[in-house]
């Protein structure tokens, strides 16, 4: 979400970028710490970047399942300016073909002429969708307007577009662009408004006058002292050992700081921007029935898709114990409800989402040549699961992974109830 | 002046007659018979013309038919589902729990759905009409875009807009429709 | 509930306003609840998000399972009134352990008579209550209902001489009868 703000500013951005060319032919010497704060934006917009990057997939994944039920004149039209679209703006996203043809003809247009270094970061920025649909609007004639509203009715009425998964990892589509060896140091100028200016000035022209520096001679060991006096006191109320103080410190925690899971949710959504309650749940919910049948059929490479190893070892070990007892469990999932998240804390430096649910199965237990020892045929258990979610590092994903994951880490059943 | 001549253009479906001897068995001719009133009387006549329901009604009605409404067709289309979902090797315990559970999930996710649904337009609504104190199709339609408004608000500016502009003329409809038919019924 | 019990809609119709009822006291309720506990546990900067996500996901689940109570207790309610012909406390605590019994039914007999005991006494403390309720907020009236009685009895007897009147015209008839009417005040 705050990608999508920052791209906000991108018509500013773009007056500024053209602003800023003229500056850089006047005056080529570039200071040492405008060297300094160039890196950190260079870094900055590099993580935007990989951010619409993810922006773009997820885009291109829409425009290919689009491109499926579109008319076909503007299929060729769209797949042929996506190839173009993808070529030409060379190494980081493509200009992310949103629904729209002409959107995507006039954006890679003005990407052509531009061709200078900034268009890389132009291009990449320009992509977030709400300012494309008012881009579009202003430019399309009536009957594309048309045909866009009914485009946008029909991705509403087909539920919610695709949204971004977190459980599964989808390795980013291969790299085909030729990757830009040059770093280059760029001049960024911080955009200050006209208030700020005003108030930098002033404070520089108080900072010379005399009346100034002779008032501040005087105020610095005041506030020294005070500082000293602040830290000793902050330090005897906190390392005091009397229990009132532990009792009043109690109560403060309790109250005003952030419990624990808010202090994981900050903790994911540093890690995860785009992360969203809501969705993690409903995909919880897809994701629940495909694993429970494998981890009761124990093929390990769903179960490897999804969960973390503690769980593939514990299955493993479980089924290989029950075949040595010659007991075979032949309970078939029959149906899920109630899901919900109820607790997440920190375990370790990982985050954790504990999710319940229940489900219906049918407890049938057979030995080894198949009569039923224990349940039966249609005996119907209620099953109360807890499935622990962690948040998976992106380093153990892999190489190119941007955004970390969820497995399942743990799952236990902690209560059965029969069902008649 | 027997009432039952009188000449005054008191309409006939809300008065009942009364019959002041009726139960005492007494040999006298009952050519008195009294109009009363069975509706109350209201002080202005316009007042009494306009069946408006006060909020708490509203709020009960409309959540109601909607929790109802969305139940039920929830529950019958589980119930299809369910039907569908049948596999060969279930005996008819299992049919009945898959029936059962389909319906029973079907029928609550869109019940509380059409259920909040109803419940937002019955709270706007009456917010329109305590603000604009008039009762008319505008009120049911900016009530409908509120409710539309709302209920998508989560899912994101766009989708809120389209499911704005989808309740309001929903709601415009469905007042309409209800006129045409108060108007046609009556014939 | 200060109203008399028998105040509320005839039976078809109270089904209805108790499944409306029920669902926005719960989808109400159960919002303020998630909205709190939402915002409570989400983190400084985005406590309204954290609120409204938790809110959007529980909040729809309480007002069904209130629903759900609300419309099952009325119908069951409505039918014992049909039954029994009559409006009493017994009706609703029936009622109220034939909803328990009948949401629990598929967890076996035993699971269900518990959850109908479970019902019924709710019930019938929601009754008593509402009893005690009546009889505190009631209490004042009756006491007013007794001196206007009184002051009628004698207003009677006052009354007594008119008929007597011979040949009683409009008119006169009228001041006979508040003439009779001082009488009585004058005798209290």
């Amino acid at each position: 979400k705050n990608i999508r703000g920052e791209a906000h500013s991108n018509p500013e951005f773009e007056r500024t970028v053209k602003e800023l060319k003229e500056r850089t032919e006047e005056f080529k010497g570039v200071t040492e710490d405008l060297k300094v704060r160039t890196k950190q934006t260079t870094e900055k917009l590099y993580k935007q970047a990989d951010g619409v990057w993810t922006e773009a997939e997820s885009a291109a994944k829409k425009v290919s399942s689009s491109v499926k039920d579109k008319l076909s004149a503007a299929s060729e039209e769209v797949k042929e300016s996506f190839k173009l679209g993808k070529e030409e703006n060379a190494e980081s996203a493509s200009s992310s073909g949103t629904r729209a043809s002409q959107g995507e003809k006039q954006q890679s247009g003005s990407t052509e002429e531009l061709h200078t270094f900034f268009a890389k970061f132009k291009s990449s920025l320009s992509s977030p969708k709400v300012s494309e649909v008012f881009y579009r609007l202003k430019e399309a004639k009536p009957f594309d307007i048309v045909k866009q509203a009914l485009d946008i009715v029909k991705d509403e009425l087909r539920g919610n577009p695709s949204r971004k998964k977190f459980l599964e990892h989808t390795p980013p589509p291969p790299f085909t662009g030729e990757r830009s060896m040059r770093t280059e140091m760029v001049v960024t100028q911080t955009k200050q408004s006209k208030l700020q200016q005003k108030w930098e000035s002033f404070r520089e022209k108080m900072q010379g006058s005399p009346v100034f520096k002779r008032l501040s001679g005087m105020s610095e060991p005041v506030v020294n002292k005070s500082q000293e006096i602040a830290e000793d006191v902050r330090e005897i109320w906190e390392t005091s050992d009397n229990p009132i103080v532990h009792k009043i410190q109690d109560m403060n925690e309790k109250f005003l700081k952030e419990t624990d899971s808010a202090s994981t949710y900050k903790e994911i959504r540093s890690r995860d921007p785009s992360f969203s309650l809501p969705d993690f749940a409903a995909e919880i919910e897809e994701v629940i029935k495909p694993v429970l049948n494998a981890y009761s059929e124990g093929d390990v490479e769903t179960l490897k898709k999804y969960c973390s190893k503690e769980v593939i070892e514990r299955c493993t070990a479980e089924r290989t114990a029950y075949q040595t007892h010659g007991v075979l469990f032949d309970n078939k999932l029959l149906h899920i409800s109630e899901v919900s998240v109820s607790v997440t804390k920190m375990m370790g430096d990982s985050p954790i989402i504990i999710a319940k649910f229940q489900t219906q199965e049918i407890y049938c237990v057979r030995d080894e040549n198949g009569e039923i020892q224990e349940g039966g045929q249609d005996t119907i258990h209620t099953v109360y699961h807890e499935w622990a979610m962690q948040q998976v590092e992106t380093t153990e994903l892999g190489e190119d992974a941007i955004y970390p994951i969820w497995r399942l880490r743990e799952m236990c059943r902690n209560g059965v109830q029969a069902l008649i | 002046m027997a009432i039952n001549r009188s000449s005054d253009h008191e309409s006939d479906e809300n008065t009942r007659l009364y019959h002041p001897y009726q139960n005492y068995q007494v040999p006298i001719k009952s050519q008195y018979l009294y109009k009363l009133p069975t509706s109350p009387e209201f002080l202005f006549t316009e007042e009494s013309l306009k069946q408006r329901r006060s909020w708490g009604e509203n709020l009960t009605f409309y959540t109601g038919t909607g929790y109802l409404a969305g139940s039920v067709a929830g529950a019958s289309a589980g119930i299809f589902s369910g039907i569908k979902s049948f596999e060969n090797g279930d005996t008819t315990k299992l049919k009945i729990n898959r029936i059962l559970n389909s319906s029973g999930q079907a029928g609550r996710t869109w019940g509380n759905r059409v259920g909040i649904v109803g419940l937002i337009y019955a709270g706007i609504e009456s917010g329109v009409v305590a603000v604009t104190d008039k009762d008319d199709v505008w009120t049911s339609v900016v009530a409908g875009l509120g409710t539309g408004a709302v209920f998508r608000a989560a899912r994101g500016v766009r989708s809120a807009a389209v499911a704005g502009a989808f309740g309001g003329i929903a709601a415009g409809a469905v007042v309409a429709g209800k006129q045409v038919f108060k108007r046609y019924a009556h014939i | 509930m200060g109203t008399p019990e028998t105040s509320r809609e005839p039976c078809p119709d109270r089904i209805l306003d108790d499944i409306g009822g029920a669902f926005g006291m719960g989808a109400v309720g159960g919002s303020a609840f998630h909205f709190i506990k939402g915002t409570y546990n989400s983190p400084k900067g985005s406590r309204f998000v954290g609120g409204t996500q938790s809110v959007s996901m529980n909040a729809p689940r309480t007002g069904g399972s209130f629903a759900v109570w609300g419309g099952l207790f009325s119908t069951f309610d409505c039918t014992m009134v049909y039954l029994r012909q009559k409006e009493d406390p017994w009706n609703s605590i029936i009622a109220g352990a034939a909803t328990g019994g009948f949401l629990s039914m598929r967890q076996g007999a035993g699971a269900a008579s518990r959850s109908a005991i479970f019902g019924g006494v709710l019930l019938a403390l929601i009754e008593g209550a509402g009893i005690m309720l009546n009889k505190v907020l009631a209490q004042p009236q009756n006491m007013m209902m007794e001196d206007p009685g009184m002051q009628g009895m004698p207003g009677m007897q006052g009354m007594q001489g008119m008929p007597g009147m011979p040949g009683m015209q409009g008119m006169p008839g009228m001041q006979g009868m508040q003439m009779g009417q001082m009488q009585s005040q004058a005798q209290i």
